[in-house]
């Protein structure tokens, strides 16, 4: 009976060591586990049209959502002398008082710019040799993010001078980057959106790439000359800026909206894919508001003095008192609080809740802008009588008569930069960017125009300001980047 | 399901790999044939013995001739010594030669010689005399009696326990049989029947100190503390029972050398930073490793991260360790009831954490849960009732001296009160006051906590089963609480033969925390004195209205938005033990931990200011976000013990499979019409996605033990583990981990008895080893995108959520500690001390990128090295032991300290900006401010022209922001029936202070400040420690402040971290109750601080609600 004992401890012996071989031998196997259920390996991505798609169609649900139009269009336009702050909100009070520092908030979108940029050259890389997906849609994403590179990088180096240029999803080499100067910045610019103008459908396309939609909710061929127009006339190439102008303007998809607002009737500015856009974001869905532009500058009281950022500004007296009287876009597009004292707000973007179905959608480029761009730069070449019948053109939209000053370049150049004044206010921060680009900015907010200490600046106007400060964190971050001076 | 994953797993790896198996199966048969065949050949014996004992003779014919003997151990105990010599005998013939006076015969069965006791001892039991019945009492040293003490006949299994009066009664061979009576804390004592009958009364001596004697747990192994190699600490029930605390963890600070908790907030159930001495790692986790009952337990908060944040905040994304703060939201120990707990063991050392491999780098905690004892079935019931407050206020301005301060900061700026932005002197009523800290942390929170257990049982069989209700409610306006219902059993059986054994434990706990939606702290200390009341005579939430929109974020309106999270947390173990061979057992422990955490918030439009109120539903939010964790583990074992030549040797052989599933899911509702209807999400119009997270670890093991110890003098442990993590990627998933222990027991050898008769106990230990670490986040080798939450043209969108470099491996910490354990006089008074120097290699990082990258961080390996040394002193002494009275205390002190010992081209990196190699982790790198100007009261910056802006590269090192030294000192006197225990913590650190946490800027609109800025620059010539009042930064144009070392002052303080007084009533009185024990008690947690620290607490800083101070009143009875 005991040899028996002794037998089946034997065997007891052996089957635990089995059991330890089977541990040992199946570990690598164990330990090797699948992707979480909640994500994508990025290689995988760019295997398949929706996917990729998807990736590049985020970007432009990402822009709506964190509010950039509004966040660009309100800080520049505190920084300039389109918008009074009420708020104690270091994060508007300080581009209000143009004392801005690099710590501890930043200012302009540096990081959201960054991550679009990087979003977009992960679409890039995975297009190029793609064999996955059909050529036509490698075409159109490939566009579709050359296009929104070129276009954070403008808003980048309008914001902040040189700054880097991201071309590539490689850390190690984008985390040493150091700072590019602004002429180069624009050289990419171009070269990416005249490579996103042969690539992009001329018409709009769905959710499948390929098929055509009303929905302007995505860059065509269009918006790459429209922006491609700008960064020409922002560079001093009139030709260019003019002809790329002219390829929009002639393009019988587009018409001038002859309703500012839907109380003048339908089919006005800023409904959603109204004539007169070129490109606009969607309100991605789910949605709590139409757009937070319109959520963040219509005021339903006296502004808010503790927020950082909706509802804290009011139109400022330098943007009001520039309206002609009888101009229709003082009377549509601003609008006036019924407490005491009433406060004027931007009132381009007129839901400020949700609507259903959404009615109106965050507005990147329009037509009235090609018209200004091509008046300027007919203007600085010296076609006087093309830039004036453009700038009536807009004049006459806005209910007023021909511009009837003097008709030398430098007097027309002053009245087309004030017609952007009134027609583009709170829209992207054109104001700002017209002041720096024609080098108005210091005659504006020092003397003799004084803005600066309108609104309350310690000190003495300071060109450097024109530059807002590369966050701190950036500069420790990578040591290669310098700050700007004056910080 | 988790079973049935289990079978399914199995099976696929039977069917995968049956082929990989058989040729395993082929090559281990092979080897033992070849055991086999070599064996045989020799068949002859040659033995030369003098009074040797039979087992080592037979040992030498087993390692002669291959044949095993078979037999029982106990037995043994009767053979006679051998004297044998022979000479290359058959062996046959040697067997007879040897077994020729034994009691014993033998037989031989193929290869194994089986033995027998021979006829003869049955023939003699008949003819001895009957069996005898012994009865008595077994009493303490102060002559109370001792229920539950094991009665034994020695070398048998017959046994009984004493009842609750210490009665026992035991039938016995005959006169001269030996019966032992143990029972754990105490020394055992031997008597023979023949004593006891003539009378000797049965008095068990308390062991002198925990020193010698009590069993160590290392997890998967225990050693008796005297022969231990590593450093282990225990905290014991009885001092956690003495703590009014909700989560256990809190009640081991102070107590533990090299162990450093700092409680993040008082607010009840918050995450407490742990650290067993100091940071190894530079980015990733630092936490221990915690085990409760075998189960590994996440250190990681269940608070989700995809709803707004609680009062008890919620967790961060990445650990930050640089700011000692690992995350916040619930404590996962919060789910744990202190009143389960037995034991908590902190393991620190190689020689301990060793075997945990790449998960013991920063230590394990473990936590074992109360057994039953053999003996009478008790039932305890203890019911205590408490009160909490804030201990300690600040002293803030009052409204004359903010309106001083303020009137003078705006002149300061050349400005004038503007009507439309300094509402506290234009519009607020200036002649209030409200001292806001009264308010918004003022209230008494209410304790209560009730526990019952019911526990017994045989020599063989032993449960414990209990209960327990907990509330914590906080200081804040309203009503909220942490509330904690649980039950915990367990059971452990023993075959009568003690061959197999099995042990259960499971417990659950359900927690429920009711929380506003902010902390008041940081409200409190700031808010201007003059600020308007909370109400307005309406009743409704006063917004001081301006031209239709609020002059301040009134802070009440924050308790309308609430979150609560309800817990759920079961653990359990079985344990499985078969004893194979004598001194060979396999056992096998599996265990399973599932907590899931459902929480919400809810915001209402009450809490919106006008004139947004009522004008957006969608403002109105019902957030719920759902947690859910679950994790198994398979250990099975192999042990065994053998005495070899003067020594033993244990040996242990085992495997671990252990998985973690954890997945959450967070999502909006919004769109209600009405606030009342914001609890029903079926009223919401509108849902949104807000996040989710799903993530898989699995880890396994292999690892093994032996331990020797020759003479219980000389011990050297060996451990080894080979690991494999899931959190690294293809190839770089193994590593290997080990480390040796050594002990030298030298107060047995006798030149140190003879010459130092004072000193009872004294070792020498030192062990080295490598253990690793692998707290990343999972799946950081992957590249990924993830859903977006949102769509655009009907399609949902796809973002990059992680960079990765897919290349990167295990962080290495290489652990050298020695020590010498002292005990003095029998063991009244313990001194041990020890050193250790522990360096972390190829340190993991999420490398810190610039944004322009697109992401913040990346998962590295650097070649830098950490090290963390310190001395870790304990003092245990019996002061005064009498009849009545006796005082006992306990001290320790721990003095860490932090080093970057190398950094291969910080320069190039992020990290010169906040590191440098030769100084601790622990530094900041930061502005360093010189003074300020008497002239014009603005601060400057060393190094610089004043007043110029200054850049990054004039920072300056700043002391290090940690500890110094801390320890804890405790003492517990008792008298008759009265015992009093008190504690004090004490802590030597460097911290942030006020002005380091709520900002620098005197003088600005609505910001109410220290008294001590009273002092501060008025006029020219004026000399102070603060910059003009001021308005709009005027004293800091270029927000250097917040940058620099302004902030960081003395956080040093001596706390009377606990207090316990209980009386036992008088045996008269427990009688006539009829109850066995009774006690009443009084508890005080976090009573005194002292500390010349500028700020609310030096242990929580300045912006969260302080540990509060808790003092209990209660009961506890034994039936």
């Amino acid at each position: 009976m005991n040899s028996k004992i002794f037998i089946i401890n034997r065997s007891a012996i052996l089957a635990v060591i089995l059991l330890f071989t089977f541990f040992t031998f199946s570990c690598k196997k164990f330990v090797e586990i699948p992707p979480p259920t909640t994500a994508l390996v990025s290689s995988t991505v760019f295997n398949n049209a929706a996917d990729a798609t998807a990736a590049q169609t985020v970007i432009y649900s990402q822009m709506a959502n964190n509010g950039e139009s509004f966040s660009i269009s309100q800080v520049c336009g505190l920084s300039a002398d389109e918008l009074t702050n009420y708020s104690t909100n270091n994060a508007v009070l300080l581009p209000y008082t143009n004392s801005m520092t690099a710590t501890p908030l930043s200012f302009g979108r540096w990081s959201a710019a960054y991550f679009y940029i990087y979003q977009a050259n992960a679409v890039i890389a995975g297009m190029q040799n793609n064999t996955h997906i059909a050529p036509a849609i490698v075409r159109q994403l490939n566009g579709e993010s050359k296009f929104i590179r070129a276009f954070w990088h403008f808003y980048l180096t309008n914001t902040f001078g040189a700054v880097p240029l991201v071309l590539s999803t490689d850390y190690a080499v984008t985390s040493k980057l150091s700072r590019t100067s602004q002429a180069i910045v624009y050289q990419q610019v171009i070269a990416d959106l005249k490579e996103a103008y042969t690539q992009l459908n001329s018409n709009y396309v769905d959710a499948s790439d390929t098929t055509s939609t009303t929905e302007r909710v995505r860059p065509n061929k269009a918006a790459a000359a429209a922006l491609l127009a700008r960064a020409y006339l922002y560079t001093k190439d009139y030709v260019n800026a003019e002809s790329q102008a002219s390829l929009v303007i002639n393009n019988s998809q587009y018409s001038l909206c002859t309703n500012l607002s839907p109380q003048m009737g339908p089919q006005s500015v800023f409904l959603t894919n109204s004539s007169e856009a070129i490109w606009q974001l969607q309100t991605p869905l789910p949605a709590t508001m139409n757009t937070v532009d319109g959520s963040g500058y219509i005021l339903q009281g006296g502004p808010n003095t503790i927020s950082g950022g909706t509802q804290s500004s009011s139109i400022s007296p330098q943007l009001s008192t520039a309206f002609e009287p009888g101009d229709l876009r003082a009377k549509y597009w601003i609008g006036t609080t019924n407490t005491n004292p009433a406060y004027a707000y931007p009132y381009k973007y007129q839901s400020y809740n949700v609507s259903s179905p959404i009615t109106e959608y965050v507005m990147v480029l329009r037509l009235a802008e090609q018209y200004l761009i091509r008046a300027e730069a007919r203007d600085m070449q010296g076609n006087m009588s093309g830039a004036l019948a453009d700038l009536n053109i807009i004049r006459k939209r806005a209910g007023l008569q021909n511009y009837a000053g003097a008709t030398d370049q430098a007097s027309l150049l002053a009245a087309i930069l004030h017609e952007r004044q009134v027609e583009l206010f709170t829209e992207w921060g054109h104001r700002w960017f017209d002041l720096k680009r024609t080098g108005n900015l210091d005659a504006v907010m020092g003397p003799p125009g004084n803005v600066f200490l309108f609104k309350n600046g310690s000190g003495t106007w300071n060109s450097d300001w024109a530059l807002y400060p590369i966050p701190q964190s950036e500069i420790l971050k990578d040591i290669n980047l310098q700050q700007n001076p004056g910080y | 399901m988790q079973l049935n994953a289990l079978c399914k797993y199995c099976k696929l790896l039977l069917t995968a790999q049956t082929l990989r198996c058989m040729k395993i199966t082929a090559f281990i048969l092979m080897v033992f044939g070849l055991q086999v065949s070599a064996n045989t050949m020799a068949q002859n014996v040659t033995l030369s013995e003098h009074k040797a004992p039979l087992e080592k003779v037979l040992n030498e014919i087993k390692q002669q001739t291959g044949y095993v003997f078979f037999y029982n151990q106990e037995w043994l105990k009767q053979a006679q010594p051998v004297d044998v010599d022979v000479k290359n005998m058959p062996l046959e013939q040697a067997l007879k030669a040897c077994f020729k006076n034994q009691p014993y015969s033998y037989e031989i069965v193929n290869k194994t010689i089986v033995l027998k006791l021979k006829q003869p001892a049955a023939e003699k039991k008949e003819t001895a005399v009957p069996p005898i019945t012994v009865t008595g009492k077994v009493y303490d040293e102060t002559g109370q009696p001792l229920p539950g003490v094991t009665v034994r006949q020695k070398g048998t299994n017959n046994a009984t326990v004493t009842d609750a009066k210490g009665a026992y009664s035991i039938t016995v061979a005959d006169n001269n049989s030996v019966i032992a009576f143990s029972f754990i804390g105490y020394e055992t004592e031997e008597l023979t029947a023949k004593d006891i009958a003539n009378g000797s009364m049965v008095t068990l001596k308390a062991t002198a100190t925990n020193l010698k004697e009590v069993v160590v747990n290392k997890g998967y192994y225990t050693e008796r503390r005297e022969l231990s190699t590593g450093d282990v600490s225990v905290v014991t029930s009885k001092e956690i029972e003495g703590q009014p605390v909700t989560d256990p963890i809190l009640a081991l600070q102070g107590r533990v050398p090299g162990l450093y908790i700092a409680q993040t907030s008082g607010v009840p159930g918050s995450y407490s930073s742990i650290h067993i001495m100091g940071l190894n790692s530079i980015a990733n986790g630092n936490d221990p490793f915690y085990v409760v009952d075998g189960v590994p337990y996440g250190s990681a908060s269940l608070t989700s991260i995809n709803i707004a944040p609680s009062a008890a905040g919620i967790p961060s994304l990445q650990n930050n360790n640089i700011s000692n703060v690992n995350g916040r939201g619930l404590s996962p120990f919060n789910n744990l009831n202190p009143a389960d707990i037995e034991s908590i063991e902190v393991l620190k050392d190689a020689d301990a954490t060793a075997i945990y491999g790449s998960r013991g780098a920063n230590g394990v905690i473990l936590i074992t849960t109360k057994k039953g004892k053999a003996g009478k079935t008790k039932v305890d019931v203890n019911v205590e009732q408490g009160w909490g407050e804030v201990p300690r206020m600040m002293n803030l301005l009052n409204t004359p001296q903010y309106l001083q301060v303020r009137h003078e900061a705006l002149k300061n700026d050349g400005l004038s009160a503007n009507p439309n932005r300094d509402f506290d002197l234009t519009l607020w009523d200036t002649t209030r006051y409200t001292n806001w800290q009264k308010v918004l942390i003022g209230n008494t929170a209410a304790y209560t906590n009730a526990q019952a257990s019911l526990s017994g049982g045989t020599t063989n069989t032993q449960f414990n089963i209990s209960g327990g209700y907990s509330n914590q409610g906080t200081v804040f306006p309203g009503s909220y609480a942490d509330q904690k219902a649980s039950g915990h059993v367990s059971i452990n059986h023993t075959s009568s033969d003690q061959r197999f054994h099995a042990q259960f434990t499971a417990s659950y706990v359900v927690d429920n925390s009711n929380l506003p939606g902010l902390d008041f702290t940081g409200v409190a200390l700031t808010l201007a004195p003059d600020a308007p009341a909370l109400y307005d005579q309406y009743g409704n939430v006063n917004w001081a209205l301006h031209s239709g929109t609020p002059t301040w974020n009134n802070p009440i309106a924050n308790t309308f938005n609430s979150t609560s999270a309800t817990t759920g947390n079961l653990i359990s173990n079985l344990n499985l033990g078969v004893r194979i061979l004598p001194g060979l057992q396999l056992s096998t422990s599996f265990g399973y931990n599932h907590a899931h955490m459902d929480q919400t918030y809810l915001q209402l439009d009450a809490s919106q200011p006008p004139p947004t109120q009522n004008l957006d539903p969608n403002f109105r939010q019902n957030d719920i976000s759902t947690n859910d964790l679950s994790s198994w583990i398979i250990e099975p074992q192999l042990s065994y013990q053998k005495k070899i030549g003067r020594g033993r040797l244990d040996a242990l052989l085992g495997s671990t499979f252990q998985e973690s599933k954890q997945n959450s899911l967070g999502t909006q509702f919004y769109g209600f019409t009405d606030d009342a209807l914001v609890p029903n999400p079926g009223a919401a119009s509108g849902i949104a996605f807000a996040g989710d997270n799903y993530t898989l670890y699995r880890y396994d093991a292999l690892y093994g033990r032996l331990g020797y110890n020759w003479q219980e003098k000389y011990i050297v442990n060996l451990t080894v583990r080979r690991d494999g993590s899931s959190r690294f990627g293809p190839g770089k998933q193994y590593g290997n981990f080990g480390a040796i222990g050594t002990g030298w027991i030298f107060s047995k050898e006798s030149f140190v008895k003879n010459n130092l008769p004072f000193l009872s106990f004294g070792k020498f230990r030192a062990s080295y080893g490598v253990t690793g670490n692998d707290q990343i986040p999972n799946y950081q080798y992957l590249s990924t995108y993830s859903a977006s939450g949102s769509a655009y043209q009907g399609v949902g969108g796809l973002n990059p959520t992680q960079l990765t470099n897919g290349y990167f491996a295990w962080e290495v910490v290489r652990k050298l500690e020695g020590g010498i354990d002292l005990g003095f006089f029998n063991d009244r008074v313990n001194v041990s001390a020890t050193y250790y120097r522990n360096r972390t290699g190829n340190q993991l990082v999420g490398e810190p990128l610039p944004l322009i990258t697109g992401f913040a961080t990346v998962q590295f390996n650097l070649p830098a090295i950490v090290q963390n040394t310190g001395w870790e002193i304990t003092l245990n002494s019996i002061n005064s032991k009498g009849k009545d009275f006796t005082w006992s205390s306990s001290f320790n002190l721990t003095a860490p300290q932090n080093e970057l010992v190398a950094f291969p081209n910080i320069g190039s990196t992020a990290y010169k900006n906040i590191y440098v190699v030769g100084q601790s982790l622990y530094i900041n790198k930061r502005y360093h401010v010189a003074g300020i100007d008497p002239q014009t009261g603005v601060y400057f910056f060393s190094s610089q022209t004043p007043f110029k802006p200054v850049s990054p590269g004039d920072f300056f090192v700043t002391a290090p922001v940690t500890q110094k030294f801390y320890g804890g000192l405790q003492n517990s006197l008792s008298y008759k029936g009265l015992q009093l225990d008190f504690f004090f913590q004490f802590v030597k650190q460097t911290a942030y202070n006020y002005f380091g946490t709520n900002g620098y800027h005197v003088g600005g609109n609505n910001n109410n400040a220290p008294v001590e800025v009273l002092s501060a620059w008025q006029n020219p010539g004026d000399n102070s420690l603060y910059g003009k009042f001021n308005n709009t930064h005027t004293a800091d144009p270029n927000f250097k402040l917040s940058a620099s070392d302004y902030g960081l002052g003395d956080a040093s303080f001596i706390r009377l971290k606990n207090l316990s007084i209980s009386y036992q009533l008088p045996e008269a009185w427990k009688v006539r109750m009829h109850l066995d024990n009774i006690k009443i008690f009084l508890q005080g947690e976090n009573l005194l601080t002292f500390t010349k620290y500028l700020g609310l607490d030096p242990e929580t800083g300045s912006s969260g609600l302080p540990p509060l101070r808790i003092v209990t009143l209660g009961i506890r009875a034994g039936l």
